[in-house]
């Protein structure tokens, strides 16, 4: 059973993952004592990545199919992934409503392809999601940004808007970065979900630039190393 | 087996985070496939798209009129397909 937990709690979005990011996250302080006790509950309460897996596995499966309720199930599981992704990098609503139905047909061509082996379904859509955004403002002649998440309001027309389950990626991968140098944290951050470039994170950081690419390489490597620990010892992330 | 890439300390490295981060033109895209295999490509593509999605802590769902037409679409995507499959089905036979 998958637990929810985080469709109905806000675990501290992206104020906690920022402190964890730039090494200020401690257990010093109330909030981050209880944020450590919530991610223990996490834990507790969600599924091992194992069941996730066979859970993902059998709805893309499923798809490849033709089994539209798998389509609807999809969706309604990672369509706010996507819809994030790619809310972070246009704000014109029918921009944004468009690119995320031209991903998930990309996502029903290729759910054959999908192998629970070397990633969890929200990976394997996410990669999708991330390439069709970094294509399409290439094609707009548009240099690739990503907002800060923070920044997030498209979609507000709807009232009651929820947050999404995304549960054990989200903190394993937590989990990850934290076992991380707050150096490598923050240029991992700043590369991988902020989209920027070794110069523009030397020229924030004020790093070398070899310094930079450093961190970041040592920094995934062992992230690679817990998320494949974490993942059922599979060969992939 | 973690990507070879994390090993690489050279140009296939830069080559590899730039297509996840900013993208490639077809020049550079070209080198990439010179430089690294398929697999070591998709296994490295494969973590930075875990890490991205692993740090989205907070998930903004579409509204609801736009997942009725996600959901439409992708059942015309599917009836589309079958139909294709049996009209191909049927020329073979």
């Amino acid at each position: 059973m998958r637990s929810g937990f985080l469709a109905t709690q806000d675990v501290g979005g992206l104020t906690w993952f920022k402190q964890l990011a730039f090494g200020t996250f401690t257990a010093d302080s109330d909030r981050s004592a209880s944020l450590l006790a919530t991610l223990g509950r996490l834990r507790q309460l969600s599924m091992s990545p194992l069941e996730t897996k066979s859970e993902s596995e059998a709805l893309l499966t499923r798809i490849a199919r033709g089994d539209a309720e798998a389509v609807a199930e999809c969706l309604e599981r990672h369509a706010g992934i996507v819809w994030s992704i790619v809310s972070r990098a246009w704000k014109d609503y029918s921009t944004i409503e468009d690119l995320v139905q031209e991903i998930f047909i990309d996502v029903w061509k290729s759910a054959s392809r999908f192998d629970p082996a070397k990633s969890s379904e929200a990976t394997f859509i996410g990669t999708i999601a991330r390439r069709r955004v970094i294509d399409r403002q290439r094609q707009m002649g548009r240099r690739p940004t990503l907002e800060p998440i923070e920044d997030h309001d498209v979609g507000a027309e709807d009232q009651g808007l929820s947050q999404v389950d995304i549960g054990d990626d989200s903190t394993i991968v937590h989990e990850a970065l934290a076992e991380l140098k707050p150096e490598q944290r923050q240029v991992i951050m700043m590369s991988v979900v902020d989209g920027l470039t070794h110069f523009d994170i030397a020229t924030s950081t004020g790093l070398p630039v070899g310094t930079v690419k450093s961190h970041i390489r040592r920094g995934l490597s062992k992230a690679a190393d817990h998320l494949r620990s974490k993942q059922g010892g599979s060969s992939e992330v | 087996m973690k990507s070879n890439l994390l090993s690489n300390n050279g140009r296939a490295f830069d080559l590899a985070l730039e297509r996840f981060t900013i993208g490639l033109g077809p020049v550079d895209h070209a080198e990439l496939e010179a430089l690294a295999c398929d697999k070591d490509r998709k296994e490295f593509e494969l973590l930075l798209a875990a890490i991205h999605i692993g740090s989205l802590t907070h998930i903004v769902h579409p509204p609801a009129k736009a997942l009725g037409r996600l959901k439409r679409a992708g059942l015309e995507y599917l009836k589309a397909r079958d139909e294709e499959s049996d009209s191909g089905h049927d020329h073979m036979v």
